[in-house]
């Protein structure tokens, strides 16, 4: 059989298959309730939101240390062309170089400074952990991507401020 | 069997039938579904080789549509954001569940299978049948490109293989498709 022959009889065939059974009954009762959706934050928008937060308390930190204000990441920052494995690992290789130095200088650094700088860690790890989590269930969702970009990019920031803190 | 719809839920917009659907409407999404059922249990179908399986496939594709309803933007129509989402979940359960899909199942009765909906008799029953005893990577590579018109590269990110390998069971497919149906 030729290819021409072959296309022609892909050509005829229907685009549309029905089942055999109606599975409309299945799929409504594995359904699951709706009601509260509208109104509910998805984990991963509570992660922006611990975001804005963060950006708020990263201002303290700047100003504890008499820096200007770290000017947060856009929402509509650049979108990295990578898929997420391969720049969430840049990400966090980055990440774990810089909280190496600043393990290194703990006992150096005011402690109320560095619990302010933990508290703001812990929050966003938190924040790239619900990311991250919204992520594997919607691989497609780009705003979802922006923010775990947005996330790690504040913890790389806050990281490398934090370890340019002078001595207490 | 089917279920009738109230005449509004059969009429209404795609549009106007998902903001419902978001609100929690299962009739209006029953109406997505009625109106979309036919193009994604095909696609199912064609991709999996296996009628049983092919209606768990569409099953679980709109329970995870219904699921997803507050990520479709309406940047496309309704059904074309479906029918992405249906591709996804198919090659989503073969990643997770290769060995399933590792038995190759031929569709048992095509015109069983495709009830309501007849194919034409004759050739476009055979094509059918052939597609369903392809290989898998073939299979569904064959399925992408030529039933759905997706490109290479496209193919190649959703099945985790290189362009090269999409072209390469495209090619084998349709030699495959051709001696089978000589």
């Amino acid at each position: 059989m030729s290819q021409d022959r072959l296309q022609s009889l892909l050509d005829e065939l229907p685009r549309e298959l029905e089942p055999e059974r109606d599975l409309w009954p299945d799929i409504e009762a594995a359904l699951p309730l709706r009601r509260d959706r509208p109104t509910r934050l998805r984990p991963w928008r509570l992660a922006v939101a611990a975001l804005l937060l963060v950006a708020a308390t990263a201002a303290i930190t700047a100003a504890l240390v008499g820096n200007e204000a770290p000017v947060p990441p856009s929402p509509t920052a650049t979108l990295v062309e990578l898929s997420p494995p391969d720049w969430q690992a840049e990400m966090r290789q980055a990440s774990d170089l810089l909280a190496a130095t600043l393990e290194q200088r703990k006992d150096e650094l005011d402690p109320a400074t560095l619990a302010v700088v933990e508290e703001n860690l812990a929050i966003i790890d938190r924040a790239i952990a619900d990311c991250a989590a919204a992520l594997e269930t919607d691989p497609d969702d780009d705003e979802l991507r922006r923010a775990l970009l947005a996330v790690w990019r504040k913890k790389i920031d806050l990281l490398e401020q934090a370890s340019r803190l002078p001595q207490a | 069997m089917i279920a009738a719809m109230p005449a509004t839920q059969q009429t209404a917009l795609p549009t106007e039938l998902v903001r419902r659907a978001r609100q929690g409407d299962r009739r209006a999404f029953e109406a997505l579904y009625r109106a979309n059922v036919g193009r994604i249990y095909a696609l199912c179908l064609r991709m999996s080789g296996e009628r049983t399986r092919a209606e768990e496939l569409c099953q679980g594709a709109f329970v995870r549509a219904w699921e997803k309803l507050d990520g479709f933007r309406g940047d496309a129509a309704f059904s074309t954001w479906l029918h992405r989402l249906a591709v996804n979940h198919v090659l989503g359960d073969r990643r997770s569940g290769l060995r399933r899909l590792a038995r190759v199942v031929p569709v048992e009765d095509p015109e069983a299978a495709a009830t309501g909906r007849t194919p034409p008799a004759g050739i476009g029953l055979d094509l059918e049948r052939a597609i369903a005893t392809l290989p898998t990577g073939a299979r569904l590579t064959f399925v992408l490109h030529d039933v759905e018109g997706y490109a290479h590269p496209e193919i190649a990110q959703l099945l985790g293989v290189t362009v090269g390998t999409s072209k390469a069971q495209l090619s084998r497919a349709r030699k495959l498709l051709r001696e089978v149906l000589s």
